[in-house]
């Protein structure tokens, strides 16, 4: 470009420096050029990994890119090019005048610059180039690399492509917390959205009862199943493979890492992400008369012991817990109510007794959903005033709100006097739901580690069920967290005191029971394997097999006495039971067992889909049959199938009751059990 | 001055020791500037996965459902293998949710975990699997790929590779009760549903309710994609969608659909079967809902998945006192969407061609006929379908030692009744005795599957399907139910919102909010 060449030193300068040791404005824009230079660097750098957070990567970079082919083309252009050569002109003169001296050595006005100033003028102009040299290098490599990105940025505004595979995760809890933790999990996932896009999809599921999940951690998260041993070529999961856990307490996690066996995951309690405590809940209007019974205290502090009191004796109110056999809360609240005082005998009978004979629950939810779907039906107001539940505050507040984790729970929130009310007491547990890691043994993920810990640290700060503290009453010290000695000696005590069962499981092998496409033999022996957690070392079961072939009727014994160690056998010879012939008469069952079913005076179970109970010969009669049977005290039928109860008969004389298995046939099991305890202590 | 030679004017007028300042300057900008990009390239932080412990070279794990059908045939069928073969197989039965089926398996095959060898894929997960690659290729020579049912065979291509073949599939199809006309339109349909006691369906909010809404949308003429397209703001068919969705919501509220079908959902429940169908919640049932409201008698016609044939006609209650049947089947009226199965080799595997070996063996001739006839899953050969319509087989012929046909064979308990009538004809089913299908039993419902099969359509294929099915179903739903007036259902914003959920991207507001449906702020349903 014409015209642009540098003038010879001194040319057309402002007059000579007389003082070039003073801070002459040369100078001072030789400082701000070194500086301006050095700080451009840093601002850049600084701009550059802040934008990225800010705008995200593609944004900043195409602004980069942008910005440096623009300080490219003006440097190569010329007219910036000018600009700063007239800026740095200055510095240059200045050296060249300090030189000049030097170099002629003559004597003249000014004085030589001193050998040190010299040496740092050279290195201000050595650093000078090496910044300039920097910023080339650097636009060598990012202006090609900032356009690119920056392009393929603005493509994916124009057309976005499609999400990065989120990673997933699953997290498990007790039944009773998951509204509340897929809540939150949602709201994590969205606080992470990158462009729309979520990283993690978390699944939240529910956690199986402590027996059950130690054996899962043990074992690769598969069932405790026993047709395993026969080499079976088949396993089942507890659904996805849990990544994390958030427990009931610490003496939970605790419990379940000391049952677990060798081998199996790692489990690493991390910090609390929730905190609760046991309340016993009852509707507002029965509520009101227990408070006047209570002595005069703050709301909250009265001791367990008055609770009990007011509740059970004064008012003889029933008081239902989730069985501590599957449900954690359940233990706690067993654990709490046995240390009452003088609970060494009769009134901890009373508390398995009242258990047992209230609501028959496997969990917190399934607890309150029976409670609400009772109290609205016939005669529900009477046993909504006869009955409280132990249960966690927040699940209360749940209850109260119609947030049920179980679609088949009645819909709505409760209102007025339908509403529960709670009673805290300083001797109810606290709850301190720890957030626990799941390592699997053979698997190792830098990502899965990654994202677990970003999910643990936004549950710490964003503790599940809000605040919630100083409601209604909770008490505000005194209440502990029990811990793994207590939760143990709890689920000793309580199968120490829970009443025993014993019975004949008669099981239905018509061809019926086998038919395709959902044979319910093969849901039963699905089905059966989850029943032992329910079944203590004093149960007593055998099981035999009846159907109709060639027109007789045949009883054949699978299994003899079992109980919770031998339990495992009754299970396989479930499985071993094939469909074969057609419904035999129950009449007929009943009398060929008479005099093999073993000690007299037993609970027989009848498991059938229905048919048998259309079969009965002519002048017959299972009611009369029943009367003339002495080794059945009760008869109680596991209907199976679509046909429900409809076909069993009436319920008199010995005949106890119907549990319907509908689609949830481990539940139903379950459940008879729990009935036949019930009826055992009565 | 040349533009090229200012450069050089401008370095010769460096001294030297300036120049290798610069120079040096210059590498360490490059250096500097090269680790950046690099660092950023990288974006997510370093992920580090190892997985030890895999089946090793004479094992195959294979990742599927629950298997509840009757006999629990396909582990029979593995137990077969594992007697005929050096390698074992173990069958794992992740979960009985497909939800969580797909999470366990997407969730192992993400991380690179070598825990399965094949998968039982749902045709709605295939292009997910198979875009993340999950899964390899599985290319068929035309002598394999011609033993197939065409369409079933399609659902295991995604961008026009074969990636898995279909192991069992499922079509919907049209129940009746005997003696009420058999329509073979919609518009019959709605006018014998109206006439005769309703028509079951599910409407959950489930994937059952996705494939609901979208037959009735297809069978409208409407679209809501159109390949990787979504065309569901588009003029004609916008307006047919719109149309579709306002006559169900008519057509539930006149009571033609069966009373609960709106909230039909995945979780089926106990009251179900305590309370029956019309004392139930208004929130439960799925298939099994509308088959229990199917056999009291409380509809007249149900649409629903062949198994509901099964369960039907084992059950005595179904026969009338001449022994025949109460009811029929037929192609459902309008569109069908396709289910199912396909089994795919893991990408992470380390045993590929044994896993092909399997999977070949799992889709056999023979293994086809005993799942259908021992399990009730609808197969996916055409040989079987072929054999059904000459030769049908039950059960326990095909099982006994030396199975026979259908004329020929069959005593016993277990063997079936290869001569009994077809399915609206006599069927001796005395009670007491079993009533296990019957060879003209199967071989009328392999031959209404087969036909259902052929003008079966496919769902989307999306990486992200499930996001899509759940943005589609909150409006389209909304609109059934009344929580959204069809007016009111903007077209172009719910077109968005699936284009987003298709990618993957969640709408501004939750699903939940419906404001993506164009619902307005504040507005309850009705």
């Amino acid at each position: 470009m014409a015209g642009s060449s540098p003038s010879p030193p001194g040319d057309g300068s402002p007059g000579p420096d007389r003082d070039p040791s003073g801070l002459t404005p040369a100078k001072l824009r030789e400082v701000a050029v070194t500086a301006l230079i050095g700080g451009g660097v840093t601002a850049l750098f600084t701009v550059l990994v802040e934008g990225m957070r800010a705008l995200g990567t593609g944004l900043t970079l195409l602004t980069s890119a942008v910005i440096g082919l623009a300080v490219a083309v003006l440097l190569t252009l010329g007219h910036f090019s000018r600009f700063l050569r007239r800026l740095l002109e200055p510095v240059k003169r200045i050296v060249a005048r300090r030189r000049a001296p030097a170099a002629a050595g003559t004597g003249g006005p000014e004085r030589p610059p001193s050998r040190r100033r010299q040496r740092l003028e050279r290195a201000v102009l050595k650093l000078s180039a090496g910044y300039v040299g920097i910023l080339f290098g650097a636009a060598v490599v990012m202006v090609p690399w900032g356009a690119v990105k920056g392009g393929v940025w603005l493509s994916h505004r124009i057309r976005p492509p499609d999400c990065e595979r989120p990673l997933e995760l699953r997290v498990v809890t007790a039944p009773e917390n998951v509204p509340a933790l897929r809540e939150s999990v949602a709201l994590f996932i969205r606080s992470r959205l990158v462009d729309g896009c979520a990283p993690y999809a978390i699944s939240v599921g529910v956690a199986p009862s402590i027996g059950e999940l130690a054996y899962a951690l043990g074992d690769n998260w598969y069932r405790d199943d026993v047709r395993q041993e026969g080499g079976e070529p088949f396993r089942r999961l507890y659904g996805p493979r849990a990544d994390a856990w958030i427990a009931t307490s610490t003496g939970e996690a605790d419990l379940v890492s000391d049952e677990m066996k060798a081998g199996g995951a790692t489990l690493r309690i991390g910090p609390t992400v929730a905190s609760d405590r046991l309340v016993i809940g009852m509707i507002s209007g029965r509520a009101e008369d227990i408070r006047e019974r209570l002595p005069l205290e703050r709301p909250g502090s009265h001791s367990l012991r008055d609770l009990w009191t007011a509740i059970r004796s004064d008012s003889g109110m029933s008081v239902s817990y989730p069985q501590p056999e599957l449900s954690t809360a359940g233990l706690a609240a067993v654990s709490d109510l046995l240390l009452l005082d003088d609970a060494a005998d009769d009134a901890a009978d009373d508390v398995v007794d009242r258990e047992q004979r209230g609501i028959v629950a496997e969990n917190v939810s399934s607890l309150l959903c029976q409670f609400k779907t009772a109290t609205q039906g016939a005669g529900g107001e009477n046993l909504a005033r006869s009955l409280a539940v132990v249960v966690p505050f927040h699940s209360l507040t749940d209850y109260n709100n119609g947030r049920f984790n179980d679609p088949r729970c009645p819909e709505g929130a409760s209102s007025g006097r339908n509403k529960l009310r709670e009673f805290s007491s300083p001797g109810l547990s606290r709850l301190d739901y720890p957030f626990v890691t799941i390592d699997w043994p053979n698997e190792r993920s830098g990502e899965r580690a990654a994202g677990l810990g970003l999910l643990r640290g936004w549950l710490t700060a964003h503790p599940l069920f809000g605040d919630g503290a100083g409601a209604g009453g909770r008490p505000e010290t005194g209440a502990a967290v029990r811990g793994l000695k207590d939760l143990r000696d709890a689920q000793n005590e309580f199968f120490d005191l829970l009443p025993r069962v014993d019975a004949e499981i008669a099981l239905d092998v018509s061809g019926s029971m086998a038919a395709p496409p959902r044979s319910l033999l093969v849901r039963l022996r699905e089905a059966f394997p989850d029943v032992k957690p329910v079944i203590t070392p004093r149960d007593d079961l055998t099981l035999s097999s009846f159907s109709r072939i060639g027109g007789r009727t045949r009883v054949r014994q699978l299994q003899p006495s079992v109980s919770r160690e031998e339990f495992d056998q009754l299970t396989k010879s479930v499985i071993g039971a094939t469909g074969r012939g057609s419904d035999a008469p129950v009449s007929d069952m009943i009398m060929n067992l008479n005099g093999r079913a073993g000690s007299p005076g037993r609970a027989l179970v009848v498991m059938t889909d229905g048919g048998v109970f259309d079969n009965e010969r002519r002048g017959e009669s299972i009611g009369g049959t029943l009367a003339r049977a002495p080794h059945v005290t009760d008869l109680y039928v596991l209907a199976l199938g679509d046909n429900g109860c409809d076909r069993s008969p009436p319920r008199r004389g010995k005949y106890r009751a119907c549990v319907e298995t509908g689609p949830d046939m481990q539940q139903a099991l379950r459940h008879l059990i729990s009935s036949m305890r019930g009826k055992a202590r009565r | 001055m040349s533009v090229t030679r200012r450069p050089r004017e401008l370095l010769r007028r460096l001294d030297p020791a300036q120049r290798r300042w610069g120079g040096a300057g210059l590498v360490a900008g490059l250096a500097l500037a090269s680790v950046l990009v690099s660092l950023a390239g990288k974006g997510a932080p370093p992920s580090v996965s190892s997985f030890t412990g895999c089946g090793g070279p004479n094992r195959l794990t294979v990742a599927t459902g629950a298997d509840i059908t009757a006999g629990s045939f396909r582990r029979d069928l593995i137990e077969e293998w594992n007697r005929t073969h050096t390698t074992q197989v173990t069958l794992v039965e992740v979960a009985d949710r497909t939800d969580e089926e797909r999470a366990e398996m997407a969730g192992r095959a993400r991380l690179g975990s070598c825990a399965y060898d094949v998968f039982s894929v749902d045709v709605a997960w295939m292009a997910e699997f198979a875009r993340s690659g999950y899964i390899r290729p599985y290319p068929l020579d035309p002598g394999e790929a011609n033993r197939y049912v065409d369409n079933v065979l399609e659902a295991g291509q995604v961008d026009g590779v074969q990636y898995a073949v279909p192991f069992v599939t499922d079509v919907p199809l049209l129940f009746h009760r005997r003696g009420v006309p058999v329509p073979t339109t919609t518009e019959q349909l709605w006018k014998y549903a109206a006439e005769n006691g309703g028509y079951s369906v599910q409407l959950g909010d489930y994937e059952g309710g996705t494939v609901n809404l979208l037959e009735a949308i297809l069978s409208a003429g409407g679209r809501v994609t159109d390949g990787e397209r979504i065309v569901v703001d588009e003029k004609d068919s916008g307006e047919r969608v719109r149309q579709a969705l306002s006559r169900w919501h008519a057509l539930l509220e006149r009571g033609v659909l069966a009373r609960g079908s709106e909230n039909f959902s995945k979780e089926d429940t106990f009251s179900t079967f305590r309370n029956g169908f019309l004392e139930r919640g208004s929130r439960n049932s799925v298939e099994e809902s509308s088959l229990q409201a199917f056999r009291d008698d409380d509809v007249a016609y149900m649409r629903n998945w062949p198994f509901a044939f099964h369960r039907l006609a084992t059950d005595r209650s179904m026969y009338d006192d001449r022994g025949r049947l109460r009811f029929g089947m037929a192609a459902l009226p309008g569109a069908g969407i396709l289910g199912g199965f396909n089994l795919a080799i893991s990408a992470h595997s380390d045993n590929p061609a044994k896993a092909r070996t399997l999977i070949d063996f799992l889709t056999g001739h023979d293994a086809q006929m005993k799942l259908f006839a021992c399990s009730g899953y609808p197969p996916v050969l055409e040989s079987v379908y072929d054999e059904y319509g000459k030769d049908p087989r039950t059960c326990g012929q095909l099982l006994a030692p030396t199975a026979g046909t259908g004329s020929t064979a069959g005593t016993g308990s277990t063997a079936g009744k290869g001569s009994a009538a077809p399915t609206d004809g006599p069927a001796s089913v005395p009670a007491g005795e079993d009533t296990e299908l019957t060879g003209p039993m199967l071989q009328d419902l392999a031959a209404k599957i087969h036909q259902a099969l052929l003008r079966a359509e496919s769902r989307p294929q999306y990486s992200y399907y499930a996001a899509f099915s759940e943005v589609f179903r909150s409006c389209a739903r909304a609109v059934v139910t009344g929580d959204l007036l069809a007016k009111e259902l903007d077209l172009s914003r719910f077109a968005d919102a699936l284009r987003d959920a298709r990618q993957g991207r969640a709408p501004e507001e939750t699903v939940r909010s419906l404001a993506h449906c164009g619902k307005p702020e504040g507005r309850q349903g009705q």
